[in-house]
């Protein structure tokens, strides 16, 4: 072995290397998956992408916060309706004027939305948070002429960037949309490993000691509430062009279920647990129902139920203690 | 404003409320005595009343028994629930929501599996399938027993909370489930009795409603939505809240339909989350 | 304990692992490039079908109809096999049906795709299947924005083109003058509304009042409540959950007293749910695309049949899916195989068929175009059924 003087410096480059390896294999994996898969399956990992986003925004409030909201589905439908009542009803097509308005819209009702629910905790901040996007569903179906109605606004292109030159398909697309995420992760993450995040976990863990510490809890909260917005808004107009289509399902319950559903059997509390999540269940609900079609339900809600038994905390949580233990097999070798 | 109207609506407002009020005192016991917000429970008013239907209308047997069957079909589901996978999640919020997702989704397809998914029409009892003529039309038979039969059970349950020595325990329980314990009560058999109690309740209500609402794949979900806001309302815990917020709820949607028919859901959203705001443990709950 | 869970994970991922890349290989040979037009390769079809979801009650009904138009055909045409991949289109959520859509197109390359039986989830979907492009057929009644795409066909007629003629008979025919209409609020609903109101007023007929309810609704005593005083009562609900609670809560309030109740939605209480209602609705009027009674030699041949293979009586839905199946294979023969959409759409096109439910070809708009039945529940060997009281033949979409 070397001198003691350099042994730490060595320690923290392997720890370094151990940290990001991880996340460099992940995203090489993504970069490469469009050459190994048939492009039908790449629209769905581009689904699995954007729910991924989505679930880790959620995540943010839910997890790290500790602040049950039911209701997300909001911001990512609100930030898509505004993304395509600008393309369809106002003939606006241009990405880079849309797309910043999508997220403002979301920004905006998570301001609004996020000021009347945190007057609440708890459970009652769950179902105010649910009742609030009930309201924009029923706004959503009733202001037809400019929502669509029920059918919603559909033939949504995809992004018109200004550049002549290039067409899309699902694989350019694809790798749109894995710029997004890689882009968001890596925000994201910052926020979390922040100050602002450690604060966050804080207030998780008890909110009057934060509180007494000097800490205003109120802002904090309600700064992550619309930061978690602006970020589902991000997928929310890259669904657009995805889907196609937008329509009250968008900001529906299940699809705010399904972003809860992801974060718990993900794991939520990490960032990356949601990101899990979404590919396993986006792709277990789409290969079941390619085999079995009409008892898809029955493997997915089994898949629930046999994670609460066996999978505790989530996946990503198992996951991470698996990871350790070859990490520090590798580290005694 | 036409009196017919007027009447017509306040009872159907009651009848519709005394639904909401059955389905609703389980969720809210539940939620009291275990921390369980049972997302599952309208899937329970959903096999109570599919079996129900099979027992009263595919069988030709007693509706009543129907009913029985229809409740305890939910409390046997409710019981294999509550031994196997609920006993571990008290308080997990998490867990719940993925348990009881999970459970939801697999008794729906089952379900659809078993029955097929074209729905059945409303069914009663034969006695009650009359009308009786009131201000120059008619008003069912069947829907004046529905909210006897809510009002009735809410005195029943009312008295076995208030007047009983269990009941007495269940509070304890739902007041300081901790100190509960250290006065030797065992509370999770306490616990399995309400879970079961409340199952049964959805199942049995499952095919009292089914006059009203018919048997349908969809009741799993719609119909659990408007129990939650029952309870929000009314309050966590509490019978007469539970009873206080299905008339208040099932009046709103009655008289919203019937003079504003494209608001009516809005309103219930909008009432819930003013309610929320304003006196969060609802009318009559005991905050959790 | 956490060993044993420890395993337990391990080697479900392993599975899983496994499971994924042998799919996700098998997806791969599932292609290669677009399939030549050659003697022996197989035609395939691509069907999204309700199997879960809203309208899954009918989904076996339209797999069943499929299956039946292409045994009938001996599984090929003009010498090439036919192949039929049935995808689950989803209910509500048009995400799903897109998703199913891309699947057939891309992983299965099928050369001709039955439109998804949900409105919704066809407007999503045949702008996409337009652009590929291929032929999509809708196989249910449906409106004008979601076959306006290119190479897409409608075997069943538009929405209002159903509710008009009963607006014609129920001014003509029933000497109604006056009515009130309850709906389902969403574009399905409106426009059947919409068929009966031009047919009603064209003739002079006033409709007094409008009410929409939403879908899912269960309780329409509250609407009943408000209605004001007309000639009839008319139901443009969609789908038997609603037509069922509507029907009940008029009938319980005691209003078949004071005015009949007319069906103005294309094809409606299908017959389980006629005889488990009973003898109350007896003397309703409505419409239909298909009677089982039709005295036609094509008839009386698939009733027969399709109930021996399927232990089913056909009805509306059936005849229209099997139209739509049948259409595809008859444009087929005459473009002798030939599946590519700028052949196979005008073949469609000039089809003129010879259908259980009568004559059948297509608009020049491309929706079908049959005779409507205007039709009365009647006892008939005491067996409660739709009965026709009036034809109105070879509708064809109606301007106003």
């Amino acid at each position: 072995m070397s001198e003691a003087g350099s042994q730490p410096i060595k320690r923290t480059g392997q720890l370094r290397l151990t940290r990001f390896l991880p996340y460099l294999i992940v995203v090489v994996l993504l970069a490469v998956l469009p050459a190994l898969i048939p492009s039908y399956v790449e629209s769905i990992m581009t689904k699995v992408l954007i729910y991924a986003i989505l679930a880790m925004s959620l995540d943010m409030i839910m997890g790290y916060t500790g602040l049950l909201s039911f209701g997300h589905a909001a911001y990512y439908g609100g930030a898509g309706y505004m993304t395509a009542i600008l393309i369809s009803k106002l003939g606006i097509t241009s990405f880079w004027i849309v797309a910043p308005a999508g997220i403002l819209m979301a920004g905006i009702l998570a301001v609004i939305f996020g000021f009347i629910s945190l007057r609440v905790s708890g459970i009652y901040f769950l179902l105010v948070t649910f009742a609030l996007s009930m309201l924009l569903v029923s706004v959503a179906t009733k202001f037809a002429s400019i929502t669509g109605g029920s059918d919603g606004l559909s033939n949504l292109p995809y992004p018109d960037l200004g550049f002549s030159f290039f067409t899309w398909n699902f694989t350019s697309y694809y790798y749109f949309v894995l710029i997004f995420f890689i882009i968001c992760f890596f925000l994201m993450y910052r926020i979390v490993h922040s100050p602002f995040g450690k604060g966050l976990q804080g207030i998780r863990e008890s909110e009057s000691r934060m509180s007494s510490l000097g800490y205003n809890t109120w802002l904090y909260k309600y700064a992550i509430f619309i930061i978690g917005g602006l970020f589902a808004g991000v997928a929310g107009v890259l669904t657009t062009s995805h889907d196609g289509v937008i329509a009250p399902f968008h900001v529906g319950v299940t699809v705010s279920s399904l972003a809860m559903l992801i974060c718990i059997i993900g794991g939520s509390g990490t960032l990356w647990g949601p990101v899990i999540g979404a590919a396993v269940i986006i792709l277990v609900e789409y290969f079941s129902s390619l085999y079995i079609p009409a008892r898809w339900p029955l493997v997915l809600g089994g898949m629930f139920i046999l994670t609460v038994m066996f999978l505790r905390g989530g996946i990503a949580l198992h996951l991470l203690n698996l990871w350790k233990k070859v990490s520090h097999g590798i580290h005694k070798n | 404003m036409d009196v017919e109207l007027v009447v017509l609506n306040i009872l159907n407002g009651i009848s519709f409320g005394a639904v909401l009020f059955l389905l609703a005192s389980g969720l809210s016991l539940i939620f009291g005595v275990m921390g369980i917000l049972n997302l599952a429970h309208g899937a329970l008013y959903m096999v109570g009343a599919f079996i129900g239907w099979t027992v009263a209308v595919k069988l030709g047997f007693n509706f009543w028994l129907g009913v029985l069957a229809g409740g305890a079909a939910a409390g046997l589901i409710g019981l294999i629930m509550e031994r196997g996978f609920f006993r571990q999640i008290y308080k997990r919020f998490n867990e719940q929501v993925l348990l009881t997702f999970g459970i939801l989704y697999v008794l729906t397809n089952l379900s659809l599996w078993i029955w097929g998914g074209v729905p059945k029409p409303p069914f009663t009892a034969s006695i009650l399938d009359v009308s009786f003529p009131l201000m120059g039309g008619a008003y069912s038979a069947a829907r004046i027993a529905v909210t006897v039969i809510g009002v009735g059970l809410a005195a029943a349950l009312w008295w076995l909370q208030a007047k009983t020595r269990v009941g007495a325990i269940v509070r304890a329980g739902m007041d300081d489930r901790e100190m509960t314990m250290g006065l030797g009560i065992n509370i999770s058999l306490v616990a399995t009795l309400v879970f079961c109690l409340g199952a049964f309740i959805a199942g049995a209500s499952g095919v009292i409603g089914a006059h009203l609402f018919g048997v349908t794949l969809d009741l799993g979900l719609d119909i659990l939505l408007l129990a939650i806001v029952v309870v929000v309302v009314g309050g966590t815990g509490s019978i007469q809240g539970a009873l206080l917020g299905a008339m208040i709820i099932g009046l709103i949607i009655s008289f919203g339909k019937a003079l504003l028919p494209d608001l009516a859901m809005f309103l219930i959203y909008l009432v819930m989350i003013i309610i929320l705001l304003v006196k969060p443990a609802g009318l009559l709950g005991r905050k959790i | 304990m956490k060993r044993n869970k420890l395993f337990i994970l391990v080697s479900i991922l392993c599975l899983v692992l496994i499971l994924s890349t042998t799919l996700l290989v098998s997806g791969c040979s599932g292609g290669g490039p677009a399939a030549e037009v050659g003697a022996k390769t197989p035609i395939k079809i691509g069907a999204m079908i309700p199997l879960t979801g809203d309208f899954a009650m009918w989904g076996d009904l339209f797999k069943n109809s499929f299956q039946f138009a292409l045994d009938e055909a001996k599984n090929q045409v003009a010498g090439r096999p036919i192949q039929l991949i049935v995808a689950d289109e989803g209910g509500y959520d048009v995400t799903a049906a897109l998703a199913a859509a891309k699947k057939l197109a891309e992983s299965d390359k099928v050369d001709v795709m039955m439109a998804p039986f949900f409105g919704g989830s066809t407007l999503a979907v045949t702008p996409y299947t337009s652009k590929l492009p291929i032929v999509s057929v809708k196989y249910a009644l449906s409106a004008t924005d979601e076959i306006a795409p290119n190479y897409v066909f409608s075997s069943g007629v538009r929405f209002q083109d159903s509710t008009y003629s009963v607006g014609v008979y129920a001014y003509d025919v029933m000497g109604l003058r006056t009515a009130t209409l309850i709906g389902s609020d969403f574009s399905v609903g409106h426009d059947f509304a919409a068929g009966f109101v031009d047919g009603f007023t064209s003739r002079g007929g006033k409709v007094v009042q409008q009410q929409f309810a939403p879908l899912s609704e269960a309780d329409y005593s509250p609407y009943l409540s408000a209605l004001k005083p007309a000639d009839a009562l008319v139901s443009s609900v969609c789908g038997p959950p609603a037509e069922i609670a509507l029907f009940s809560a008029y009938d319980k309030l005691g209003l078949s007293k004071k005015m009949p109740f007319v069906v103005a939605e294309g094809g409606s209480f299908p017959p389980d749910v006629i005889s488990q209602m009973g003898d109350k609705l007896l003397g309703v009027i409505g419409s239909q695309l298909y009677l089982p009674g039709l005295d036609n030699a094509q008839n009386k041949q698939f009733k027969t049949a399709f109930k021996a293979k399927y232990n089913q009586d056909p009805d509306n839905m059936v005849v229209t899916a099997y139209a739509a199946m049948v259409s595809v294979l008859k444009g087929l023969e005459a473009t002798n195989g030939d599946a590519t959409a700028a052949k196979l759409a005008p073949a469609m096109s000039k089809l003129q068929l010879d259908l259980p439910q009568g004559k059948f070809s297509y608009s020049p708009e491309r929706f079908g175009v049959q005779d409507l039945f205007i039709t009365k529940i009647d006892k008939v060997n005491g067996v409660n059924q739709w009965v026709s009281v009036k034809t109105y033949p070879q509708i064809q979409p109606y301007k106003k």
